[in-house]
C-alpha cells in the first residue's frame, strides 16, 4: 500500500545530496516496512523461487539443444531479475522490469529478429535457402544418390560380425522389364559393335563383383553374397536359404528388425554400404527399410576441404557463390541444389525500389494503403459523429433502442462480418444485386474501382460505432456554458459545431483518430476476408491486387506461393517506419491542439 | 453407374465391403488384379515374434481430416515393429508452409502427408527424400507413380487419387449426357435454366476448367520422353488453347460458367435441384446427395469436342523429412512397406473413402462402390497436376485470364497475354 509514498521518497532522496546517506537508510527502511513483511516476503520468495526454477529448467533445455544465445540471455536476466528483487536500492527497477522484460521479449525482439531477417535470403524462392549451408550441402547430396538404373532389388538380411555391419545379399533374379543397364554400344574401327567394358554389368542378369584375385567376375541369380561395410562382396556357399533367399550364415549374427530400428543411424543408407567391384562408380548395395538392398550411386559429392561439389557423371565442379548456393563456372546449378541463408545486406529494400516488377505495385498499393487508411478514419469519424451529435439532442426519443442497434456492427467479429459482406456483394448471387437491386450485376467486389469502394463501405459499416461511442463521450465532456456563451453571441449552429465544439472534440479524441489510423494502416482482417486483395493487377511474378493493402501484400510475398521471407521482412519495417513517422507526427500536432484548453 | 447414396456409402456398404475384401471375392465383372499376391496370408500388424523395445518414435504429421483414418496403420506399425508413431493433426492450410519452415530447423516431422503438387515446391526447398519403393512400385497405378515422381526419383508413397467428375442428379436426369451441348439440352428440356454448375471465383479455378481445356486438345505441358511434363513446352499456347478461350467466352455468355459461382453456391444450386450436372470432385458426394435424399451417379465428363475431357488428377500420400534423419530407416519401412501394402492401403479406403492408389486396393475399391468406380473411370484419363515449383505463379494467372474470358474479355487478347505471362513466370 505504501509504494506510493516510498517511491516518491526514493525519489526525493536522489535530489538532496547532503542527506542522501541517511535517508537512503531511512527509506530502505520503509520500504522495508511497507512493502515486505513476512507475508510478503514470502510469497515474494515463492515467486522469485518459481521463477528461477522454471529459468534453470529452461537453461538445461536450452543446454541440451546447444541453443548458445538465448541459454545466456536467458541466464543474464534471471540474473538481474533476482539481483532487482533482492536488492533493496532498487525501488523504480522493481516496477519496472516485468513490463521491460515483456517489451524486450514481445516488441524489441520482434523487431531486432524482423530487421535480421530483411538483410538475408530466407525463403523458398529461386537464390533463397532456408537453413544453414551444412544442411544444404547433405540435401543436395541426399537428392543425388540414385539407383544404378536397371538394377534390381536385393533381398538382404543385415549382419554383424566383430563389431562391424555388413549384408547377406542374395543375387535376384534380373529385372524383367527394364532394359540392361545403359550398355554404351560402339562401332570400333573394323565396324564390329563392342560393348563398353564397365557397363557390361549386369547385362545378362546376376551380379558382377571383383574376386579375391582382383578380376571381376560374373555371378549368376542366386549366389549369395556376404559383404561388411566399405569392403568388397565375396561369395559364400554355406549359407542357410529358405524360399531362395539366404536367411543366415556361419560366424555372423542376423540383426533382428527390433535390433535394426535401435541402430538405424549406421545402416540406412548411406551409411553402411557394401561395394560389389573395385569400381566405386558401378554402385554400392545400400538400404533403406532394412529388409531389400538397391544398388545406388552419388551422383554428387562434396569435398569439404576445396568446399566444392562434383557432378562424377559430368564432372562439373560446382563451387560455393557466396550468395547461398552452389554454382558451376557456366552459372549452373547443381541439380536439386538447395540453398542456404546468407546475408544479403540492403538488397531486399534496394529491389523494393529499384526491381520494376517490384516497384510499380508497391507504389500502387502503398497510395492505396494511405488513401484506404485515411478515409476509413475520416468516414467513420464523420458518420460516428454525426450519429452522436444527433443522439445528443434532446429531441431524440427511444434512444436506448437506437443505441444498440447501433452498436451492434461492433460487436460481431470484424472477420465474420467481412466473410459476410463479401457474400452480400457477389455480383451473380448476392444478396444486394440479387434481391435489394432486382438482379443489377454490379461487381461490387471484381471492378478494380468499385471494389476499393465496397472495401471503404464495409469498413465503415464495421467502423462508425466505435467512433460513435467515444464521440459520444467526448461531447457529454464539453461543458454546456461555453455553447451558451456562443449561442448568447449570436453564433450559428454551424459555426458552434465547426469553430467550438470540434476542436474541444478533437482535443480527446485526435489520439485515438492516429491509433485508428494505424490499425486501419494494418488492418488486414477486412482485407483478406472482403477481397483477399483481389481483383489481380495481374502483374507477371508479383501476385497483388487492386484492394490490397501493404500487410496483405507482405502476407503474400511471405506465405502465398513462393515464399520470400526477406522481401516480406524489408517491407514490414518500411511499413513500420511510415506508421512511425505519421504518429509521431500527428501527435506532435495534437499537443498543440491541446494548448486550447 | 446410378446408386441410391444412403445405402452406398452408409456403415452397410463398408461392412459389405470389408466381407468382400475378406472373403477374397473379385468384383463380378471378373477383371483380376493385376499384381499376385502371395505374401496376402501374413498379417502385417502380428507382432514381431523376437520383438524388442525399441528407442526410436516416428512422429507424422497428416491432414487433420485424416488422423483417424491413419490411425489404424501406425497402430499395426506398433504392434509389429515396436516402434512408436505419434499421429498430428494440422490443418490442411497450414501444414506445408510449417513442415518447409520447420524441417530445416531440426523441428519437423519424420514424415508428412501431402499432395503430389507440392513435390516441386518442397525439393526446392530441400526439405524431403527420396524413397526407393523397390519391387513395390509396380502394384501402384500409373498416374500414382508419375505424379510422385520428380527428377526421376519417387518422392511420395502414393496413398489416394483424386479427380473430377460430373455428378448428375439422376432424380432428374436419368441418363448420361453424351457431350457437353447434350448436357445443356438435357438439363434445359428438364425445365433448369442453368443446369450445369462448377465452382468459379473471382479469381477463376483452371482446375475445374482443365476438363475442358485438354478436350480442345491444350494441356498445359508437352511432355518429355519419360513421361514427365516438359515446362519449356506450353501446350496452352497452341491453337487448341485459343479455341478453347473462344469456347469459354462463350459459355461465359451464355451464362453457364460464372465466375460469381463459388463452391457453397454450387453445392446450394445443386442440393436445390435447380443444377442437375456438377463437376466437381469426390469430396463432395456427401453433400451432393444432400444426405441421401438425392439419388446421383457419376459421368465421365462431358465433352465439348469429340476428343475425351480429362481432368487433372490429384494424389495424396506421404513424403519423408530429408532433415531428420534418426528415424529415416523406420520411417521408410512404415512408408514401404506398411502403408504401401495392400492389406493397409484397403483399412485407408475404408477409414476415409477415397481412392486407393495401389491398384489392387483400388479394384477392390471400385468393386464396392460405384461411386468409387464411376471416378475412377473418369480417372483413366487424367494426367497429374504440374509439380512446378512455378506452378503457383502459372495458377495465378491463369486463373484470371480465365475468369477475364468469362466475364466479356477478348478470348484472344486475353489467352495471348496468359501465354506470355506464364512463360515469362517460367522463364521461358
Amino acid at each position: 500500500m505504501g509504494s506510493g509514498s516510498t517511491q516518491e521518497e526514493a525519489s526525493v532522496n536522489t535530489q538532496i545530496d547532503n542527506k542522501k546517506l541517511r535517508r537512503q537508510r531511512q527509506a530502505a527502511i520503509i520500504a522495508e516496512q511497507a512493502s515486505a513483511g513476512s507475508k510478503t516476503l514470502i510469497i515474494k520468495i515463492i515467486l522469485i523461487g518459481l521463477l528461477d526454477a522454471l529459468a534453470i529448467y529452461a537453461i538445461l533445455t536450452l543446454w541440451a539443444y546447444e541453443q548458445w544465445i538465448i541459454m545466456g540471455a536467458v541466464l543474464v536476466t534471471t540474473l538481474i531479475l533476482n539481483w532487482i528483487y533482492f536488492s533493496k536500492r532498487t525501488l523504480p527497477s522493481k516496477y519496472l522490469a516485468p513490463g521491460v522484460v515483456f517489451l524486450i521479449i514481445f516488441q524489441v525482439f520482434t523487431m531486432v529478429y524482423t530487421v535480421y531477417i530483411s538483410t538475408t535470403n530466407y525463403g523458398t524462392h529461386t537464390g533463397g535457402g532456408m537453413g544453414d549451408k551444412e544442411r544444404a550441402i547433405q540435401a543436395t547430396q541426399l537428392y543425388n544418390v540414385k539407383r544404378v538404373e536397371g538394377t534390381p532389388m536385393y533381398p538382404i538380411k543385415v549382419v554383424e560380425k566383430d563389431g562391424n555391419l555388413g549384408f547377406l545379399a542374395t543375387v535376384p533374379e534380373p529385372v524383367n522389364s527394364a532394359p540392361p543397364a545403359s550398355t554404351d554400344v560402339v562401332v570400333d574401327e573394323n565396324g564390329d559393335e563392342i560393348v563398353v567394358e564397365e557397363d557390361i554389368q549386369l547385362s545378362s542378369g546376376g551380379a558382377i563383383i571383383t574376386d579375391e584375385f582382383g578380376n571381376d567376375i560374373e555371378v549368376p541369380p542366386g549366389t549369395v553374397l556376404l559383404g561388411f561395410n566399405g569392403e568388397r562382396f565375396k561369395v559364400i556357399d554355406d549359407a542357410e536359404i529358405v524360399d531362395g533367399r539366404a536367411v543366415s550364415a556361419p560366424g555372423v549374427e542376423v540383426l533382428t528388425m527390433a535390433e535394426i530400428m535401435n541402430r538405424q543411424t549406421e545402416i540406412r543408407e548411406p551409411q553402411l554400404a557394401v561395394m560389389f567391384t573395385e569400381d566405386v562408380t558401378g554402385g554400392a548395395l545400400t538400404t533403406q527399410d532394412g529388409q531389400q538392398g538397391r544398388v545406388s550411386r552419388s551422383i554428387i559429392v562434396y569435398d569439404a576441404e576445396t568446399d566444392t561439389m562434383t557432378n562424377v557423371d559430368t564432372g562439373v565442379v560446382y563451387h560455393d557463390s557466396g550468395h547461398g548456393y552452389f554454382v558451376s563456372d557456366s552459372g549452373e546449378r547443381p541439380n536439386g541444389g538447395a540453398g542456404w541463408i546468407v546475408s544479403v545486406g540492403f538488397d531486399n529494400y534496394v529491389q523494393s525500389v529499384t526491381n520494376e516488377v517490384i516497384r510499380g505495385p508497391l507504389l500502387a498499393v502503398t497510395i492505396w494503403t494511405f488513401v484506404f487508411a485515411f478515409l476509413s478514419v475520416a468516414t467513420t469519424f464523420f458518420l460516428g459523429l454525426f450519429l452522436a451529435i444527433v443522439f445528443q439532442d434532446p429531441r431524440m426519443k427511444s434512444k436506448k433502442y437506437y443505441r444498440v442497434v447501433m452498436i451492434l456492427p461492433y460487436a460481431f467479429p470484424s472477420f465474420l462480418s467481412a466473410l459476410v459482406w463479401a457474400n452480400m456483394m457477389n455480383t451473380t448471387y448476392g444478396f444486394i444485386n440479387d434481391s435489394l437491386l432486382g438482379g443489377l450485376a454490379i461487381p461490387w467486389l471484381t471492378d478494380p474501382t468499385l471494389a476499393k469502394v465496397s472495401v471503404l463501405l464495409v469498413n465503415l459499416w464495421l467502423g462508425f460505432p466505435y467512433m460513435f461511442l467515444i464521440c459520444m463521450g467526448a461531447l457529454q465532456s464539453i461543458p454546456d456554458d461555453v455553447v451558451e456563451a456562443a449561442t448568447v453571441d449570436g453564433a450559428k449552429p454551424w459555426a458552434i459545431f465547426r469553430l467550438i465544439k470540434l476542436p474541444l472534440l478533437l482535443v480527446t479524441v485526435a489520439p485515438l483518430l492516429i491509433s485508428s489510423f494505424a490499425f486501419n494502416f494494418n488492418n488486414f482482417n477486412l482485407i483478406y476476408m472482403l477481397t483477399d486483395g483481389g481483383p489481380s493487377m495481374g502483374v507477371s511474378g508479383f501476385n497483388v491486387g487492386h484492394t490490397d493493402i501493404l500487410i496483405s501484400m507482405v502476407y503474400k510475398v511471405a506465405f502465398v506461393g513462393t515464399s520470400n521471407f526477406g522481401l516480406a521482412a524489408a517491407f514490414s519495417i518500411l511499413i513500420f517506419i511510415v506508421v512511425g513517422t505519421v504518429s509521431v507526427i500527428a501527435l506532435r500536432k495534437t499537443k498543440a491542439l491541446e494548448e486550447l484548453n | 453407374m446410378k446408386v441410391k447414396m444412403k445405402s452406398a456409402l452408409g456403415v452397410g456398404a463398408v461392412v459389405a465391403s470389408s466381407l468382400l475384401v475378406l472373403s477374397g471375392c473379385s468384383s463380378d465383372n471378373g477383371a483380376e488384379s493385376p499384381s499376385p499376391e502371395p505374401t496376402q496370408a501374413t498379417d502385417l500388424c502380428a507382432p514381431d515374434a523376437n520383438a524388442e523395445p525399441v528407442d526410436g518414435k516416428l512422429t507424422i504429421w497428416v491432414d487433420v481430416e485424416r488422423v483417424e483414418a491413419i490411425k489404424p496403420a501406425t497402430e499395426c506399425y506398433t504392434k509389429s515393429r515396436g516402434v512408436e508413431v505419434e499421429v498430428v493433426g494440422k490443418s490442411n492450410d497450414d501444414i506445408r508452409a510449417d513442415f518447409i519452415q520447420q524441417s530445416p530447423q531440426g523441428t519437423g516431422p519424420d514424415i508428412v502427408m501431402g499432395a503430389h503438387d507440392w513435390v516441386g515446391e518442397l525439393t526446392k526447398a530441400a526439405v524431403i527424400a527420396p524413397i526407393e519403393l523397390g519391387d513395390t512400385k509396380a502394384g501402384f497405378s500409373e498416374t500414382a507413380i508419375k505424379a510422385s515422381t520428380w527428377d526421376g526419383q519417387i518422392y511420395m508413397l502414393p496413398y489416394a487419387v483424386e479427380n473430377i467428375a460430373v455428378i448428375r442428379n439422376a432424380d432428374i436426369i436419368p441418363e448420361a449426357a453424351t457431350s457437353y451441348d447434350d448436357m445443356i439440352k438435357k438439363g434445359q428440356d428438364a425445365g433448369l435454366e442453368k443446369p450445369f454448375v462448377v465452382q468459379q471465383g473471382t479469381a477463376g479455378d483452371p482446375y475445374h476448367l482443365y476438363p475442358f481445356q485438354t478436350a480442345f486438345d491444350a494441356p498445359v505441358f508437352g511432355s518429355t520422353e519419360d513421361g514427365a511434363y516438359n515446362p519449356a513446352d506450353l501446350k496452352m499456347g497452341s491453337e487448341g488453347g485459343f479455341k478453347f478461350a473462344e469456347w469459354l467466352g462463350k459459355q461465359g455468355a451464355a451464362g453457364h460458367i460464372n465466375t460469381d459461382l463459388s463452391g457453397d453456391i454450387a453445392l446450394e444450386q445443386f442440393q436445390k435441384g435447380e443444377a442437375a450436372f456438377w463437376l466437381t470432385g469426390p469430396w463432395n458426394v456427401n453433400n451432393a446427395t444432400n444426405g441421401g435424399a438425392i439419388n446421383v451417379a457419376i459421368d465421365l465428363i462431358p465433352s465439348p469436342t469429340d476428343k475425351v475431357a480429362a481432368p487433372f488428377a490429384g494424389v495424396k500420400g506421404f513424403y519423408l523429412n530429408a532433415n531428420e534423419s534418426a528415424n529415416r530407416l523406420a520411417a521408410t519401412d512404415f512408408l514401404v512397406n506398411y502403408l504401401g501394402s495392400e492389406q493397409v492401403q484397403t483399412e485407408l479406403y475404408e477409414a476415409g473413402n477415397v481412392l486407393p492408389a495401389l491398384t489392387a486396393a483400388a479394384d477392390k475399391a471400385a468393386a464396392s462402390s460405384e461411386i468409387i468406380a464411376g471416378f475412377q473411370k473418369v480417372g483413366a484419363e487424367a494426367q497429374p497436376m504440374p509439380a512446378l515449383p512455378e506452378m503457383a505463379a502459372v495458377w495465378d494467372f491463369w486463373g484470371v485470364a480465365e475468369a477475364e474470358i468469362l466475364n466479356g474479355g477478348n478470348p484472344k487478347d486475353v489467352w495471348t497475354k496468359l501465354i506470355a505471362d506464364i512463360n515469362s513466370a517460367l522463364g521461358n
